[in-house]
């Protein structure tokens, strides 16, 4: 008597849920232990000591200086996305473009610096930007200025090398959104009378918002909670939220205060995904094609 | 001079790297007039078609749109129609938009181009879809707006890449009449790139016939079938045999000839061209042309396949060569290991010089 081959031969698909569960759960049981478990503490405490209170909830946004942090947060981070989509999305069309060795070479200067440790590329900044650095040498050297210009420890310096962090984050979604545009797209519109302009704006960008949607929401999200890179080419005056919730904790010993920064800050990126799940609707075109 | 519709390329070369693509080929569509390219694959017949639309351009040699060189216009100038293999609807546009992007780049004005839109809809019956998206459409349905979109500028030349090769054989026979009752009511010149012969030859005014990147020959499909001018074509378009030997005499260009094949057996045809006594030939002859006869040529029966209307018989000459032939429903069918003799009429006995 034959039986029918075991569900884990015959593909995914057809996986009882049981077994799904079975091969999900390593992964579970470490979100439980790894992040649910210490944020659900942490928002316990922020609700519930010492009491059941709002109070800590309230003092981020009656005291000006945590709303001031929120907010520059906030401000960064968009301008960070801003940076990476002008820069990242020329970078993605060109590698959808490459073949061969030329997108090697693209890929691997976009995917180096992501396996460079973060602290190493932040302390590249630094070395670029101090008092003696790279940059005040040429900016003296060519006579733009006598003295050294302040460049570390400015909310500009931060949005610079955060953004240079981040970028591949951005190159990467667009990149696999433009790659899944077949380039019979663009040689139908081409054959229709669009010109190369117009074709890129009426069929490549719509097409390719998905991709702007996800490495926008990617950079946003990461930018939101970034904690090396602002704390060491970022001064005291651009503190972010990261920075604030580690001095709550590690300074001034207040759980329950850091625990309402990170109910903050959590609300904030649920919201924005689900905000972003909506617009991303876009992609019911792409995906049955 | 300008000639609306006329399509050519003159001694086009396209090589990619070492490849040689399209060899020396000079071929004209007239005027509303249906020309299949026709060919196995990597024979040139796309990289011609991607030449005419501008994707591609030539090594040497030109391209002349409506009598004009177009050689090196980009496609977005060149106002002719294209239908492509897999589906290129924008999926992001509704169908009444994507037959109107062409009339968009064409600064039509947008009440205008939803009307029009909807007339080429209606013209390939897919009226009252245009607010859907291609998507929500079937395969067929989506090559007919890709047409309507070809057409809706009315473009006086039309370029198809395999259009209907991913519709299964129902749907293409019915796309296959319905293109070429539009192409006949538009009187639009088509180029049509195809591998199906029989696609082929029920849709074509003209057939140009492609191997190797070299044209083979350009005929109606009747010259094409009836007067293959090379074993290529003889053997590519419709079913053949091929038999070996050598001329028993020198034989002018259409005339009668008579080849001696390695057992003495004579075959008769018709010298395609000229043959000098002792040359090595093949004569190509279709299954439909084999008869019984009673001083033929003598074939042992291999096997026989019921197909219905007919029976298909394989034989075996005495000198090797394999050869079917057709009998009739009704008609005596030998039973293999039997010995029949065969005969075709020599007008229908192609000889062509060369071969093994």
């Amino acid at each position: 008597m034959s039986r029918p081959p075991s569900a884990f031969f015959r593909g995914a698909r057809e996986m009882s849920p049981a077994l799904s569960l079975l091969l999900l759960l390593p992964f579970l049981v470490v979100l439980f232990i790894a992040f649910l478990l210490p944020v659900g503490v942490l928002l316990h405490e922020s609700l519930f000591v010492p009491a059941a209170t709002l109070e800590h909830y309230a003092r981020v946004f009656d005291e000006p200086v945590y709303l001031r942090v929120l907010w520059r947060t906030i401000r960064i981070a968009a301008l960070v996305t801003a940076i990476c989509l002008v820069l990242g999305y020329p970078l993605a069309v060109a590698m959808a473009r490459a073949r061969g060795v030329a997108l090697l070479l693209l890929a691997a200067c976009v995917m180096l610096p992501l396996w460079t440790s973060v602290l190493v590329r932040t302390y590249a900044w630094t070395v670029l930007m101090r008092r003696n650095g790279l940059i005040n040498d040429l900016l003296i050297g060519l006579g733009f200025t006598d003295a050294p210009v302040r460049l570390l420890y400015t909310e500009g310096a931060v949005v610079v090398a955060m953004a240079h962090v981040l970028l591949p984050f951005m190159v990467l979604p667009l990149w696999t959104a433009l790659r899944a545009i077949p380039t019979d797209y663009a040689r139908a519109a081409a054959i229709l009378g669009a010109r190369p302009l117009r074709s890129f704006v009426e069929v490549t960008l719509p097409l390719s918002l998905p991709g702007v949607a996800s490495g926008s929401l990617m950079v946003f999200l990461l930018a939101l909670g970034f904690f090396v890179t602002p704390a060491l080419v970022g001064g005291p005056q651009q503190m972010m939220i990261a920075t604030l919730i580690s001095q709550q904790v590690r300074e001034l010993l207040n759980w329950p205060f850091a625990g309402a920064l990170v109910g903050c800050l959590l609300l904030l990126t649920l919201v924005l995904v689900a905000f972003f799940n909506r617009a991303m609707r876009l992609d019911r075109f792409v995906a049955s094609s | 001079m300008t000639r609306a519709g006329e399509v050519a390329v003159e001694a086009l070369r396209k090589t990619f790297g070492r490849v040689v693509a399209v060899d020396d080929v000079s071929l004209t569509a007239e005027p509303a007039e249906f020309l299949a390219l026709l060919g196995p694959s990597g024979s040139g017949k796309t990289t011609i078609l991607m030449t005419l639309a501008g994707f591609e351009h030539p090594t040497s040699g030109r391209v002349k749109l409506n009598g004009e060189d177009a050689t090196w216009w980009p496609a977005h100038r060149r106002n002719i129609g294209m239908v492509f293999q897999r589906t290129t609807l924008f999926p992001h546009m509704s169908v009444r938009d994507n037959v109107a992007f062409p009339l968009k780049m064409r600064g039509v004005p947008a009440r205008e181009r939803g009307a029009q839109a909807d007339e080429a809809l209606a013209t390939v019956r897919l009226a009252g879809y245009g607010d859907r998206l291609p998507n929500q459409l079937s395969g067929g349905q989506q090559q007919r707006v890709a047409l309507a979109r070809a057409i809706v500028y009315r473009p006086p030349i039309l370029l198809m890449d395999e259009p209907l090769s991913a519709l299964d054989k129902a749907l293409r026979e019915e796309m296959q009449l319905e293109i070429k009752r539009l192409q006949r009511a538009l009187g639009i010149t088509v180029v049509f790139v195809t591998h199906d012969q029989t696609e082929a030859l029920t849709m074509a005014d003209r057939i140009a016939v492609l191997d190797h990147g070299r044209l083979m020959q350009v005929g109606t499909p009747q010259a094409l079938y009836e007067s293959p001018e090379n074993p290529f074509v003889a053997g590519f378009i419709g079913e053949t045999a091929f038999l070996d030997g050598v001329a028993e005499r020198s034989a002018d260009p259409g005339g009668p000839a008579t080849l001696r094949a390695a057992d003495g057996s004579k075959l008769h045809g018709t010298a395609v061209a000229a043959l000098a006594t002792g040359d090595t030939a093949q004569l190509a002859v279709r299954p439909e042309r084999i008869r019984r006869a009673e001083d033929g040529l003598a074939a042992e029966v291999i096997e026989t396949f019921y197909v219905g209307a007919e029976t298909a018989c394989l034989l075996r000459t005495a000198f090797g060569a394999q050869l079917r032939m057709r009998i009739a429903a009704g008609a005596d069918v030998p039973a293999p290991g039997e010995t029949v003799r065969v005969a075709w009429d020599p007008a229908h006995g192609r000889i062509f010089r060369g071969g093994a």
